[in-house]
């Protein structure tokens, strides 16, 4: 069983990763909801408002599954009907 | 020599033209379209000269523009790098009338080698084998088994008016040819309209190895070994070496001796690439004459690393009118190299090319180790151009070396904000059968689910940890943030 590993922010997007006694450079980059990871030769492309997945699976530049986030909006309540009379102050 | 180039092109291989120009006190001259405006080729040339917009047509391919912009600048010369305008004859005859040397074969060696019927005939003439096979005027099932007989079992029917694989059937043995040919015909005729088939040895596990040859206007041409190209995808190289595995002393030298022969017959200067298939291996491997690339390839700089040969300089002088500085008993090869493309795509949805913003890049720095790129921390990669982001060399005393220096090359070269092969890369590397030299132009395709298996459902809790690390360095950290954008202040090189 591996110890958690310990990670220290070096800037410019690297990282030291410790872990069982040895340590390796990673490489991360946080740009809106996603977080790209380089480590071990291989990168990861991961999404705050998805399931984590890697780069090769991506199928372009934003995750689909991220567009289901709820979007801030107000929906008024529409009272007209059909038939009904309005002018240029009137909203629905 | 001149004292100023236009460089034709855009990329790592503008960037690789330029700094042979810095190296020999030439001043070099860029040309960009509305998509490269800051782009790295740009940034490291002496002037650069804006062509036209992002579609290729309207600037790398414009002959006008680029003329218009050797005229506007005074150069001497055009370099057009591969691709593009580089093996459009045309383009030298224009050049030639605009009074700027062409860095590149004559005119009319582009055409010869630009047909490959007439490349053919010609490597015929020079005594260099072709796949053997033919297209019979009788058109019978007993004349296509006469020329499946002389050619040998077992053989391909290909429509001679097709490409892309349509109507091929392979035939094992004579009784299996009528049916065959039967079906070939049918479906000949309805997608090309022409039942003629053509029939041609079948050259199962074919590597494809190439020849780098180098001529110079006095009469001299010189060969400088092979490299081996067998790891394809679609026709599109992905790692290239040299030496082959499958190449010995005595097979470099009948590969080298045709491809100095074909060179010679068809009046070749300057640097050019002669590909064959590769039947087989060991002394007496047959091997045949597929195409000849009029121009510098990407995979150069492997030769360059085991031949100590810089290939454009030497392309540039001999452009300039100077004689090759060796002989063949001169040149020799030393050690071994190997070459990774990095490409903006994705492996599991059919190579598809990539597009996005280059977050982070971080070109490794270590003993052996040379990256030739056209792009830069910040860049966006668009999707006008190629897909290839870099080209990671390496090279070593041994094979081993080298290839254990590439798999620790590629793991300290982050790319990030752009999805890259640089996995499958990876997997290709510790592949036993590339280990063991045991590959051929098949390998990507046969081991493609070896190469890139199944996804895990989640990533490691590593990556995990690291992503989180990243987000809470990004918020508490403004000034070292990572997302990288040319205007940042912050920026550690701003």
């Amino acid at each position: 069983m591996s110890a958690a590993p310990r990670i220290v922010a070096l800037g410019n997007g690297r990282f030291l990763v410790h872990q069982d006694d040895a340590q390796q450079l990673a490489w991360a980059v946080a740009d809106g909801g996603v977080t790209w990871v380089f480590v071990e030769g291989r990168s990861y492309r991961i999404s705050q408002a998805a399931a984590p997945r890697r780069t090769a699976q991506a199928s372009g530049h934003d995750d689909p599954r991220a567009l289901s986030a709820p979007m801030p909006a107000t929906v008024p309540p529409c009272t007209s009907r059909s038939g009904s009379r309005s002018n240029a102050a009137t909203c629905c | 020599m001149f004292s100023r180039l236009l460089i034709a092109n855009r990329g790592e291989i503008a960037v690789r033209v330029s700094r042979a120009c810095r190296d020999m006190g030439i001043q070099s001259i860029a040309v960009y379209s509305d998509a490269d405006a800051r782009a790295r080729h740009v940034l490291v040339a002496d002037r650069a000269v804006h062509i036209g917009a992002a579609p290729a047509a309207e600037s790398y391919l414009s002959i006008d523009r680029i003329l218009a912009a050797a005229k506007a600048t005074g150069a001497e010369a055009v370099h057009p790098g591969y691709g593009f305008l580089s093996e459009n004859d045309r383009f030298a005859d224009a050049c030639a009338t605009a009074g700027v040397t062409f860095i590149g074969p004559p005119s009319a060696a582009l055409r010869l080698m630009g047909s490959k019927t007439a490349a053919r005939e010609v490597a015929q003439r020079a005594g260099v084998p072709v796949v053997p096979g033919g297209t019979p005027d009788d058109q019978t099932d007993t004349a296509l088994a006469r020329v499946a007989a002389r050619t040998g079992y077992p053989v391909l029917l290909k429509p001679s008016a097709g490409g892309g694989g349509i109507g091929m059937k392979i035939v094992r043995e004579p009784s299996l040819l009528s049916a065959a040919a039967a079906q070939a015909r049918r479906e000949a005729m309805a997608a090309f309209g022409d039942a003629t088939l053509y029939v041609e040895r079948l050259i199962e596990r074919p590597r494809h190895i190439e020849i780098q040859i180098i001529g110079d206007s006095h009469g001299q041409v010189v060969h400088l070994f092979e490299r081996e190209c067998s790891m394809q995808r679609r026709h599109q190289k992905v790692l290239e070496e040299t030496p082959s595995t499958a190449v010995t002393p005595a097979l470099r030298r009948r590969l080298g001796d045709a491809a100095v022969a074909l060179a010679r017959a068809a009046g070749y200067q300057n640097a050019g690439t002669v590909e064959f298939l590769l039947d087989a291996q060991g002394d007496d491997a047959s091997f045949y004459f597929l195409e000849m690339n009029a121009r510098l390839q990407v995979e150069h700089p492997i030769t360059e690393a085991v031949t100590g040969v810089d290939l454009v300089r030497a392309q540039i002088e001999i452009a300039a009118g100077a004689a090759l500085p060796w002989t063949q008993e001169a040149l020799t090869q030393r050690g071994h190299a190997i070459e990774l493309r990095i490409y903006a795509e994705d492996p599991r949805q059919g190579y598809l090319p990539q597009a996005g913003r280059l977050r982070l890049y971080r070109e490794p720095s270590m003993p052996g180790v040379r990256i030739d790129s056209g792009v830069s921390e910040g860049d966006d990669v668009a999707v006008h151009y190629d897909p290839l982001l870099a080209k990671l060399v390496v090279s070593a005393e041994t094979r081993e070396t080298a290839r254990a220096r590439a798999v620790a090359a590629l793991q300290a070269f982050p790319i990030l904000g752009v999805p890259t092969n640089g996995e499958l890369l990876l997997a290709l590397l510790h592949h036993p059968r590339f280990i063991a030299g045991d590959i051929d132009t098949h390998f990507l395709d046969v081991e493609a689910h070896a190469l890139n298996p199944p996804l895990p459902a989640e990533p490691p809790a590593l990556v995990t940890a690291i992503a989180a690390a990243a987000g809470a360095s990004s918020a508490h950290h403004p000034a070292t943030r990572t997302i990288v954008d040319p205007w940042d202040v912050h920026r550690s090189d701003a």
